[in-house]
């Protein structure tokens, strides 16, 4: 295994420096704390970005208010612009649920439309008079340049490693930068935020957690989120500004050549989400060189029983040749060789997941025919994936907590059917 | 002893290993269920925090003794084996309400406040009433099988029996009645895959989400009347239609699979049609049952 993201403290010149630094500024720190107001109730807070839509041009801010306040809106710029844009949020109601008695908070969502592709944009969230710090974001680009996404999945226990991984996320989104890699856009999440999806202080909990994601410099880490079995209610269409009654299924293009579909297995897989998944790999597929998907429990358990994504989707997977399909749910690190058809095949799909941003870990059953040829690649530590998207090729990272890789491995794109049928071109898998 | 209650007591061992054997394999060798959650989770997600391979060596003790009582319950009943069947389905709805397992039921129709407050609780109590047949089957046969009142008489369903038949069989149908008029997705995925399967008719969910709410009012309401009146055709109806939903396992899961989740649902149609014979039968006057020392 080696190391992901670098340590600069590496020097011991360096990190007793550093210590200083550190001491004088907590201290520092822990002065001001104790001598501050708290925050107004009507100062936003959870201030995060979500996509649904096209994340080049749109994306959703959110913010939480203890109090329901009668004005709330978005100031936007450009980077390198000077005049700000005031955005009135088009959605604010309090979070259904109960606090013990405190007053439950409200929800205001904003959705930005229009924007540049690939662009930074600075955004602060104001209610009221009450404006919160300033916050960045970047859209994703329209073109081909290489970009990277965070997969991850079942936070809702483990807090203290919930937290963890977060900081993680921060500093593997700020090291992407200075290393100039393919920069992070966002994080897919496979579902169980929380524990019981209709408990708010445990979204609260979670949303205060999330917060950790966000970079010291103030870079917002956008959010798509699935569906997971323990966040059951409507809390969770409030959290992450879906329609009241939204099913959870939905597509974005992360680039010209990247997409990723999100599924709802907590819903019907063999439905109206079934025709919706075959019209969009019919209409997307192949306008898109990488085509992956997510969603919370798995087609290819590492631990558990099967999904009914097994039954209703991967026949459509394998037909419209997805490269990946990322689950969650077993708590497990979790790679399968390409399967097709129930046997291993270079034309099939690769299935990685199983869970890491926090759950306590299980053992994966490598004894499971799908997980035989892989098995070492699967394994019991919290982790994530980072997902690295070139023209020429898809390279996906499992990172644990202490930031070494556990596993990474390389898909080659494949050829459309058309062109596959004068020139085989089977996928190929590179350890 | 009449052929009829003879049928009952058959009727009962059959259905009860059954579902032995069923959850002997879910438990023992598939290993996933709520119990092993419960077990393994730590304590602030509502576990005991055993660890997973600790865990997984209680439930495979669970899956032996489970398979035991299923062999025992044909070749020879045994109260204690069928006592610690009755206790293991107590702690799998105990386990599945620790864990949230199980179809989440919307209570956001009870508004907000106390009310809702109170409905949240009382549907995380659900798996009780989801399971309540299962839990039942197990303690009706230890009840019928050793019953004075049975070997003097031929009367094999006691006053105490039926109640516990009733309401457990209203419970089970009017739990996942509910969950039917909530339209749980595995439901609408049973009927469109099954219809597919069985008939190569491609169920639109909109038609699906239509049956699935008036099977969800049926279920409802003869979960009202089994407990409301003796009424054979009712019962008849109930064991026909728990066996229907149980086979569907089959179709929509695949036989690997299917007949384990077919197996574990067999109290679903025998508790019923442990009525439909009990029902046929002349009742007994309680009076002439106190004469001879009812066993309840």
């Amino acid at each position: 295994m080696h190391r992901y993201w670098n340590s600069p403290l590496q020097d011991a010149s360096l990190r007793g420096l550093m210590a200083i630094v550190v001491t004088m500024a907590l201290s520092a720190l822990t002065s001001c704390v104790s001598q501050a107001e708290p925050p107004h109730t009507l100062t936003p807070r959870h201030v995060r970005v979500i996509w649904h839509d096209d994340p080049a041009t749109s994306a959703i801010v959110s913010w939480t208010t203890t109090e329901p306040g009668t004005k709330h809106l978005v100031k936007l710029r450009a980077d390198g612009q000077e005049d700000w844009t005031s955005i009135e949020s088009d959605r604010n109601e309090q979070f259904q649920g109960e606090l013990g008695g405190d007053t439950v908070p409200y929800a205001h969502h904003t959705t930005l439309t229009d924007l540049q592709p690939a662009t930074e944009y600075h955004v602060v969230c104001q209610t009221d008079d009450h404006p919160s710090r300033e916050f960045y974001f970047i859209t994703a680009p329209n073109d081909d340049r290489p970009i990277s996404l965070l997969f991850g999945g079942d936070s809702r226990s483990g807090i203290d490693e919930r937290q963890n991984v977060n900081r993680m996320m921060a500093r593997m989104v700020a090291e992407q930068q200075v290393a100039e890699r393919p920069p992070i856009l966002a994080l897919a999440h496979g579902g169980d935020f929380i524990r019981n999806g209709t408990a708010l202080d445990q979204w609260l909990a979670w949303l205060d957690h999330h917060e950790l994601t966000t970079g010291d410099d103030g870079r917002l880490l956008p959010i798509i989120p699935a569906r997971g079995n323990h966040d059951m209610g409507p809390i969770f269409n409030q959290v992450f500004a879906f329609p009241e009654r939204d099913e959870n299924y939905y597509a974005v293009s992360l680039s010209s050549y990247v997409r990723l579909a999100t599924l709802n297995t907590e819903t019907s897989t063999a439905g109206d989400q079934r025709d919706w998944l075959a019209d969009e790999l019919a209409a997307e597929r192949w306008n898109h060189r990488w085509y992956i998907a997510q969603y919370h429990k798995p087609a290819f358990p590492a631990v558990k029983i099967p999904s009914g994504a097994l039954t209703n989707w991967v026949p459509l997977f394998e037909q419209y040749q997805v490269n990946m399909a990322c689950e969650a749910d077993g708590h497990v690190i979790k790679r399968t060789p390409p399967l097709k058809g129930t046997k291993v095949d270079p034309e099939g799909v690769v299935y990685i997941g199983e869970g890491g941003l926090g759950v306590g870990q299980r053992t994966p059953k490598t004894s499971r025919w799908y997980l035989q040829d892989t098995a070492e690649h699967c394994g019991s530590e919290h982790h994530l994936h980072l997902l690295t998207f070139r023209p020429e090729r898809f390279d996906c990272r499992v990172v644990t907590m202490d930031g070494e890789v556990f596993d990474e491995f390389t898909l080659a794109p494949r050829t459309p059917p058309q062109v596959s049928a004068r020139t085989p071109d089977a996928a190929s898998v590179t350890n | 002893m009449s052929d009829d209650n003879k049928t009952i007591d058959w009727l009962l061992r059959c259905g009860v290993a059954l579902q032995c054997a069923g959850y002997a394999w879910l438990v023992g060798v598939v290993l996933e269920t709520p119990l092993l959650a419960w077990l393994w989770e730590p304590a602030d997600v509502g576990g005991l925090g055993l660890g997973e391979a600790r865990g997984m060596a209680i439930v495979r003790v669970v899956g032996v003794l489970l398979t035991l009582a299923a062999v025992s319950t044909i070749m020879r009943p045994s109260r204690v084996l069928l006592g610690l069947v009755f206790l293991f389905q107590l702690l799998l709805a105990y386990a599945a309400w620790q864990t949230y397992d199980g179809f989440p039921l919307d209570v956001a129709w009870l508004g907000g406040g106390q009310l809702r407050a109170w409905g949240e609780t009382a549907v995380r109590l659900f798996p009780f009433a989801a399971g309540a047949a299962r839990i039942a089957a197990p303690l009706v046969l230890l009840l019928v099988h050793w019953s004075k009142i049975r070997k003097l008489m031929g009367i094999a369903i006691t006053p105490t029996v039926e109640w516990l038949l009733r309401v457990s069989i209203a419970l089970t149908f009017a739990a996942h009645g509910l969950e039917a008029m909530q339209q749980r997705g595995s439901f609408l995925d049973m009927l469109i895959v099954t219809a597919h399967r069985l008939f190569d008719v491609r169920l639109e969910e909109s038609t699906a989400q239509t049956m699935l709410l008036i099977i969800g009012v049926i279920d409802l309401v003869v979960a009202v009347l089994i407990v409301a009146r003796r009424w054979r055709p009712v019962v008849g109806y109930m064991a026909a239609w728990g066996l229907i939903t149980a086979a569907a396992r089959f179709f929509a899961l695949g036989v690997d699979r299917g007949w384990y989740e077919f197996a574990i649902r067999s109290a679903h149609w025998v508790l019923p049609l442990v009525l439909v014979l009990a029902w046929r039968l002349v009742p007994v006057p309680d009076a002439l049952l106190r004469s001879i020392g009812s066993d309840d």
